[in-house]
């Protein structure tokens, strides 16, 4: 068979239809949102490290001049990894909501992805490894600043970068088993009032759970960001304990339930 | 690869979606080189076949091959080979004109070198490298289009597959598009496309199936199918306002093979007597060669289709 390309261009057989595991195929996926994100790289850098200095301004050093100690620490000391756990989530959640459902409905580019050799499989994966790349750098931009200010030293609270990704995973299955069900970008939005703003003022973000009424102290409890807001504050203050290996253990599991679910409800939507 | 036996064969295909039937067992191949045209109105089962095709919508029934491989158990395969130009733009805005490419490339596993001089020879074949830095919103209608068929070269495809590639462009971006599709059949690629204009299958397909309805209704060259199914000249006749019973009944007394159109009767062969025969009529009557656009429109009815 004649090659349309002459020269290098006419390589014959380049590249391979799939790979072991299909890892690199959702690399391909990622690369392209990595791309994509390095070509407007000075405005999203400006929202990683800008909302922080604020965000820690205020609650840090604003809220905490006028509270003392929470669980034994300074409160911008007890507010900050909460804001790390939060803004890992709010990272990977934006992404992967409006993000994903731009790339899906408006742009198309799900279509001219999925009119390649990648499956939906790895799609959906290559957009979760990507949500949680984006809950890694929020993460760590509120991370880099809470350390600029003072507010975290422990050297364990390096940890808290790779383990927002984990928290991205999570947040990013969700999202995208969300997106696979929503008839509108609209719908979306509720999703944002009724769970990702609650989980943001209810996971220990601001304050401990443990006084909270029970009923809300009960909802907290299934809150993905409840556990991770637990391990981010262990590492924060080098105070390891068997809480976080379960809250570690119930993360896994919303990725183990959500990450597939969201291929399955994505496929039905998407092959038809 | 593949070098003898059709580029694409279906047999008994059918395609449903729940309980509706969108293609009822379809067959037809298409030989390497040629330029193959799926026409039909909306509806007809075109975009269905182009999807399970392409590898992106499993056939329900039946079998269908492209380049030897079964099109829903090997997709990845079908889709690692082929290049497609879906109906509507799909580009991707987050990128520039050359990164569109390179991006798509990537998801084939092209080495990043190879992928950018492809990237270049594709937009010399579609008249763009001098816009590989444009955004592409700022493309005109052609030109997103001839990007998506350079797109579609990447992977370097013995067969391309075009939805409705010139729908929505002008006279001059179609002809240029034309001139291209010629130039790709020439180096030996494989076409395979959809239109709902009749000039475009005349000038660009060698051979082409009319469908409806999810059938197939008559398969040929262009011009065989003219001459079989619309004879070689059409008289247009047009009663004048109150005069449409007696006219139509003129017509029918002459037993001629006629179609009604509304406002107008359509006569198929036989034009230089039937003019005579109509003189004197209340009628405005035409004469001209048939096309295509008769052989589609007398197959598949000249009733509105708003799916």
């Amino acid at each position: 068979m004649s090659s349309i390309f002459t020269g290098i261009a006419a390589t014959q057989g380049v590249g391979s239809p799939s790979s072991p595991l299909g890892l690199a195929l959702v690399m391909r996926v990622w690369l392209r949102h990595r791309d994509a994100f390095l070509r407007v790289w000075h405005t999203e850098a400006t929202g990683i490290l800008g909302e922080p200095v604020f965000a820690l301004a205020a609650f840090g050093a604003g809220l905490g001049f006028y509270l003392k100690t929470i669980e034994g620490v300074e409160y911008s000391s007890f507010v900050a990894p909460g804001l790390v756990a939060g803004y890992a989530m709010f990272g990977a959640t934006f992404e992967t909501t409006f993000g994903a459902y731009m790339r899906m409905m408006n742009h198309r580019t799900f279509e001219s992805i999925l009119a390649t050799p990648i499956t939906i499989r790895e799609l959906v994966l290559g957009e979760i490894v990507w949500g949680a790349t984006r809950a890694a750098l929020s993460a760590g931009g509120m991370l880099a600043i809470a350390a600029a200010y003072g507010f975290v030293s422990e050297p364990t609270a390096a940890l808290m970068f790779p383990f927002a990704f984990l928290i991205g995973l999570a947040f990013a299955s969700i999202s995208l088993t969300v997106v696979s069900l929503v008839p509108a970008m609209s719908t979306l939005n509720t999703y944002f009032t009724l769970f990702i703003a609650p989980m943001f003022f209810l996971s220990g973000t601001f304050f401990p759970i443990d006084n909270l009424p029970t009923f809300f102290k009960g909802y907290a409890q299934v809150l993905p960001l409840t556990h991770g807001t637990r391990v981010i504050r262990g590492f924060a203050t080098g105070d390891f304990s068997a809480d976080m290996i379960w809250a570690t253990l119930i993360l896994l599991a919303y990725i183990a339930v959500f990450a597939p679910l969201a291929i399955i409800l994505m496929r039905r939507r998407i092959v038809k | 690869m593949n070098d003898i036996g059709p580029i694409i064969s279906a047999q008994s295909l059918v395609k449903r979606y729940g309980t509706m039937t969108a293609v009822n067992s379809v067959d037809f191949h298409v030989n390497p080189g040629e330029c193959f045209g799926l026409l039909g109105p909306n509806g007809a089962g075109k975009s269905s076949i182009i999807r399970m095709l392409s590898g992106v919508s499993p056939v329900t029934a039946g079998r269908l091959t492209v380049l030897g491989l079964d099109a829903s158990a090997q997709s990845r395969e079908v889709k690692w080979r082929i290049g497609v130009v879906p109906q509507e733009d799909n580009l991707d805005p987050d990128f520039r004109v050359r990164k569109n490419l390179e991006v798509h490339a990537r998801y084939f596993g092209i080495p990043r070198a190879v992928a950018r001089e492809r990237a270049l020879q594709a937009l010399d074949v579609v008249q763009l490298r001098d816009r590989q830095e444009s955004r592409v919103d700022t493309l005109s209608g052609g030109m997103k289009r001839r990007l998506m068929i350079a797109r579609a070269l990447m992977n370097d495809p013995p067969l391309l597959v075009l939805d409705e590639p010139t729908t929505g462009l002008d006279p001059q971006s179609r002809h240029l598009l034309w001139d291209k599709l010629h130039a790709l059949k020439r180096q030996g690629v494989t076409i395979l496309l959809t239109t709902h204009y009749m000039e475009e299958a005349a000038q660009l397909c060698d051979r082409m199936v009319i469908m409806d309805h999810g059938h197939i209704l008559v398969e040929g060259r262009p011009n065989e199918l003219v001459k079989k199914h619309a004879g070689d000249e059409v008289v247009e006749i047009r009663p004048r306002p109150g005069h449409h019973e007696p006219v139509r009944d003129h017509i029918s007394s002459l037993g001629v093979e006629s179609q009604d159109g509304g406002d107008t009767v359509y006569v198929y062969a036989a034009a230089g007597q039937l003019a005579n025969d109509l003189a004197g009529t209340e009628a405005d009557v035409t004469r001209r060669t048939a096309n295509l656009e008769d052989v589609f429109l007398r197959l598949t009815g000249r009733e509105l289709r708003d799916e």
